[in-house]
């Protein structure tokens, strides 16, 4: 799973997303369910890794199961909250296994089909790789924003501010967060500029390897056969 | 500003930094949206970022941000926040090119009654498609609604109620197509107009925001020639702002040659980054500057720089990444060789998110190199590093004429850094002078106490109760999962009141995490922190934290709101600030030595010295019962640091405030925090996946 080129891994959880969306089922539940275990055990996913829901999670999750049994459609809600669990499931692994620097330049080739249509793929690419690195930095930024606002002691609003107070941190928050993104977006301008502009070359991209097309064969022939058994009409739901 | 009418082709540099950050910043509302519960509200701000992007440069640049943004969703928060995303980017791409074309909120109304039903459409068209799916959320939601009826069932008014709702979903989902097209372009007009509405008010704000690239200049002047930008001679160059009354530089004539370490001194003001600019290749407005070829800014064999903050330099996710950004077709980096000059060697794969500042800096010495330049502009390159890396760094650069046929420009506000120059040229006022009294060059290398790094001073007798007690506290984050890692070793202290501790400690000893305890925010993993006897994260706001990075903390439009806000007093949004308020505005900024005229001023146009002194003037004002200050002299100019220290000082003695500096440089602040704690070592390597 880890030796896995970011390409494949992207292109199975694309078709498992479109599948699991196309034919959602008890079939394509159990072959969903089975791919995730067997996905967790190529990658070695230690238990401690499954995230673990807050209590106000499970009782809400009690509530739908209840109403859901009350009203006769028990099986729907498992349906579909398996398939979320599924998908959500299908995200962590690749995010889990792929290293960040490798998603741009595996977006790029799986779209490249696109440049025959004069997309900017290249260009996309570019912007994609900036915007992962810029990801986690901005997350972290939130987090001071909010911090910085929870540490200011504010006595009880007065009348004229009770309504207006919500909308008054909204547009502070965002005017910082504004602020901060357009400086670092110049920064970020100049960065290149030092560099000597942007690159005109496409990132050297590896060939795939043996176990790469095994894995998309395996994948694809599942998809399919979801996809037949759920259309002749092997679904029990 | 990005946005020239006409403009056509490729992204330009500017687009491409704003489109990642803007789609970034969107990303990462939708993905902390689908976190929390009120999430429908919270993914509309998303638009926000995504009109500011539209607003400011060209549609190329908000299709490529959308595209790279819903990816980034789509990665980290699955189908829904990709979507989102695209959502966001139609909604924030009309509203923002509206704005940019000068209309107003009619045209805003006008397009969302067409792209409403598009939408509508659009959406009709998914449900379509995907009827297994749409079948299965539908169903779900009936046998919800039935079930929740059913529950009600004995219940007499409630039950009515029931049947009532039950019956209008019923009628809903079965004319699903209608009911849906029907509901996005109801929305449209509401959505579109919020997203005008707060992007009228954030623009308005952030207007005073000025960036530019210094070296776009660059541009215009870009010949076709080779790169040659040695041996280069100024003669009586002066250079004036577009709209400023007087010269940045008054007349400058110096030679660089070839294998030279040139350090150019000044203060601030005194026009050393206009240096760096026409030095690079900006065009002076008077007098001459000779070089045998173009500039080349980041072409081989032309002009490297380095600026100052190490974090916005770096392009790549990790250190080989970087080093290969942007390299010209068919050329070979020469990367081991370079990484083990600059005291890398091995660490290709490293992410650089890992590194430290001094590491950062190096990093971009080792991708300036590659290029084999001939000119190597270091901008205040060592500002922002601690003492120790400080050093390390400068003997770096010193060395490097000797080992490559480069010549280092290292500009620098420390005198001390001259003493390794085989030439200075010292700025004062846009001149050229010779090194006078007045400059830095004497100034002491270190405190008498500063070369025992690490040991803990033992705490005055003070005999009073201490203020904040820390009992055997250590942090340890996502413990339990493969994330697991130490941040913070366990520790205890006391603090007296009126007490001033200095905590260091090399990057990833967890100084900033012991800030985040010692403030209230975060609870620790072990142990207790005390305020007077009971937890500090029952009590938030009495302990102060200024935090590094002093942009993310001062928030309010002006300077005098930010002050009051800090300090918790209410300004009537229509009235403004009573006689009173300002009179408490100019105390504050009088403490931290700022003039009370500032007290009007748009928080975006200060500098980052004076926003970090309005922070703190509004922490003081707060009179909190400790005030902690998260690395409060980085990036700040000597004069800078020596007032800030004697702020401190002041407070503490005079004021009795307790005081804790957390920083791994303590120059200028031995008189306000006397005590010393170190935290040594990093605590652990984050596990590499």
């Amino acid at each position: 799973m880890h030796d896995l080129a970011a390409e494949t891994k992207l292109a199975c959880l694309l078709l498992i997303t479109i599948v699991m969306l196309a034919c959602p089922g008890w079939t394509a539940t159990a072959a969903g369910t089975g791919l995730v275990l067997a996905a967790s055990r190529a990658a070695r996913v230690p238990t401690s890794a499954i995230p673990r829901l807050p209590g106000w999670a499970w009782v809400l999750l009690a509530v739908g199961a209840a109403t859901s049994y009350l009203g006769h459609g028990i099986s729907l809600y498992l349906q579909s909250m398996l398939i979320t669990g599924i998908l959500l499931a299908c995200g962590s692994i690749v995010a889990w296994t792929t290293p960040v620097a490798q998603i741009a330049p595996a977006v790029a080739r799986l779209a490249s089909p696109l440049r025959t249509v004069k997309v900017p793929v290249d260009e996309w690419a570019l912007v994609l790789g900036l915007c992962l690195r810029s990801f986690p930095l901005l997350l972290e930024e939130f987090r001071i924003m909010l911090a910085a606002r929870r540490l200011r002691r504010t006595p009880p609003a007065p009348a004229w501010r009770a309504g207006t107070g919500v909308i008054v941190d909204v547009v502070d928050l965002l005017t910082v967060t504004t602020a901060v993104s357009i400086r670092r977006a110049a920064e970020l301008g100049q960065a290149i500029t030092i560099r000597g502009g942007l690159p005109t070359t496409r990132p050297q991209t590896l060939p795939l390897k043996r176990t790469d097309w095994w894995t998309l064969c395996g994948v694809s022939t599942l998809c399919i056969l979801v996809v037949v058994a759920t259309t002749v009409g092997l679904n029990p739901a | 500003m990005g946005y020239e009418r006409g403009m056509k082709g490729r992204l330009k540099p500017i687009e491409v930094g704003s489109a990642a950050v803007l789609a970034s910043a969107a990303a990462s509302v939708v993905v902390v949206g689908s976190l929390l519960p009120r999430a429908g509200i919270l993914e509309l701000l998303a638009a926000v970022p995504l009109a500011v992007l539209a607003q400011r440069h060209r549609g190329r640049s908000i299709i490529a941000g959308a595209a790279a943004g819903s990816v980034v969703a789509f990665v980290v928060g699955g189908v829904g926040a990709g979507a989102a995303i695209i959502a966001c980017s139609v909604m924030g791409g009309v509203v923002g090119s509206v704005s940019r074309r000068g209309r107003g909120w009619k045209t805003v109304l006008a397009l969302a009654f067409v792209i409403g039903p598009a939408c509508g459409m659009v959406a009709d068209f998914v449900l379509w498609v995907l009827a297994p799916a749409r079948e299965l959320a539908f169903g779900s939601l009936r046998s919800a609604a039935a079930g929740a009826a059913s529950a009600v069932d004995t219940v007499p008014v409630a039950r009515v109620l029931a049947e009532q709702a039950k019956s209008l979903l019923d009628t809903v989902l079965g004319s699903w197509p209608l009911s849906v097209a029907m509901g996005v372009t109801a929305f449209m007009p509401v959505g579109m107009l919020t997203v005008w509405k707060l992007l009228t008010m954030v623009l308005a704000r952030v207007d005073w925001v000025r960036v530019e690239d210094p070296l776009e200049v660059q541009d215009q002047d870009l010949s076709p020639s080779t790169p040659g930008p040695l041996l280069l001679e100024l003669f009586d160059v002066r250079y004036r702002y577009p709209g400023a009354g007087t010269d940045a530089l008054k007349g400058v004539s110096l030679t660089v040659g070839e294998r030279e370490f040139i350090v150019l001194t000044g203060a601030n003001g005194s026009g050393k980054s206009t240096l760096v600019r026409v030095l690079a290749g900006a065009v002076p407005t008077a007098g001459s500057v000779m070089r045998p070829g173009a500039p080349g800014i980041g072409a081989v064999g032309g002009t490297a720089l380095i600026l100052q903050r190490p974090e916005a330099q770096v392009l790549g996710i990790n250190v080989a990444e970087d080093l290969a950004w942007g390299l010209p077709d068919g050329f070979v980096p020469d990367t081991a060789t370079v990484l083990a000059a600059v005291g890398l060697a091995g660490m290709e794969q490293r992410p650089t998110s890992a590194l430290s500042g001094g590491q950062l800096q190096r990093l971009a010495i080792a991708s300036a190199l590659v290029r084999k330049p001939a000119l190597l502009i270091s901008d205040e390159s060592t500002a922002m590093i601690d003492a120790e890396g400080r050093g390390s760094l400068l003997e770096l650069l010193a060395q490097l004429p000797r080992k490559f046929p480069v010549t280092v420009l290292h500009v620098s506000h420390s005198g001390v850094e001259a003493s390794r120059a085989d030439r200075v040229i010292h700025l004062v006022n846009g001149r050229i002078a010779a090194p006078g009294p007045d400059s830095p060059v004497t100034h002491s290398e270190a405190h008498p106490g500063s070369g025992s790094a690490s040991h803990v001073v033992a705490p005055e007798a003070t005999g009073r109760a201490p203020v904040l007690e820390l009992q055997d506290v250590g942090h340890t984050y996502a413990p339990g999962t493969p994330w697991s890692h130490e941040a913070l070793r366990p520790l205890s202290f006391e603090l007296g009141e009126g007490e001033g501790l200095a905590i260091t400690g090399e990057n990833g000893s967890g100084k900033s995490t012991l800030a985040w305890i010692l403030a209230g925010l975060l609870r620790p993993e072990r142990g207790v922190c005390l305020l007077d006897g009971r937890p500090v994260v029952q009590q938030q706001g009495a302990v102060a934290l200024a935090f590094q990075h002093s942009r993310l903390q001062v928030q309010r439009p002006t300077v005098g709101l930010d002050i009051l806000a800090a300090a918790g007093r209410h300004v009537h949004p229509k009235a403004g600030p009573t006689t009173d308020d300002r009179a408490f505005v100019e105390g504050a900024l009088h403490t931290v030595g700022l003039p009370a005229g500032l007290a009007t001023r748009s928080i975006e146009a200060l500098s980052g010295g004076q926003l970090r002194r309005v922070a703190l003037a509004g922490l003081i004002a707060a009179k909190p019962r400790v005030l902690v200050l998260d690395e409060p002299l980085a990036g700040l100019d000597l004069s800078s640091r020596r007032h800030l220290g004697q702020t401190l000082s002041l407070l503490r003695n005079r004021d009795s405030m307790s005081l804790i500096v957390i920083s791994h440089d303590l120059e200028d602040l031995w008189d306000a925090c006397p005590r010393r704690i170190d935290l040594g070592e990093r605590v652990s390597q984050r596990q590499a996946r």
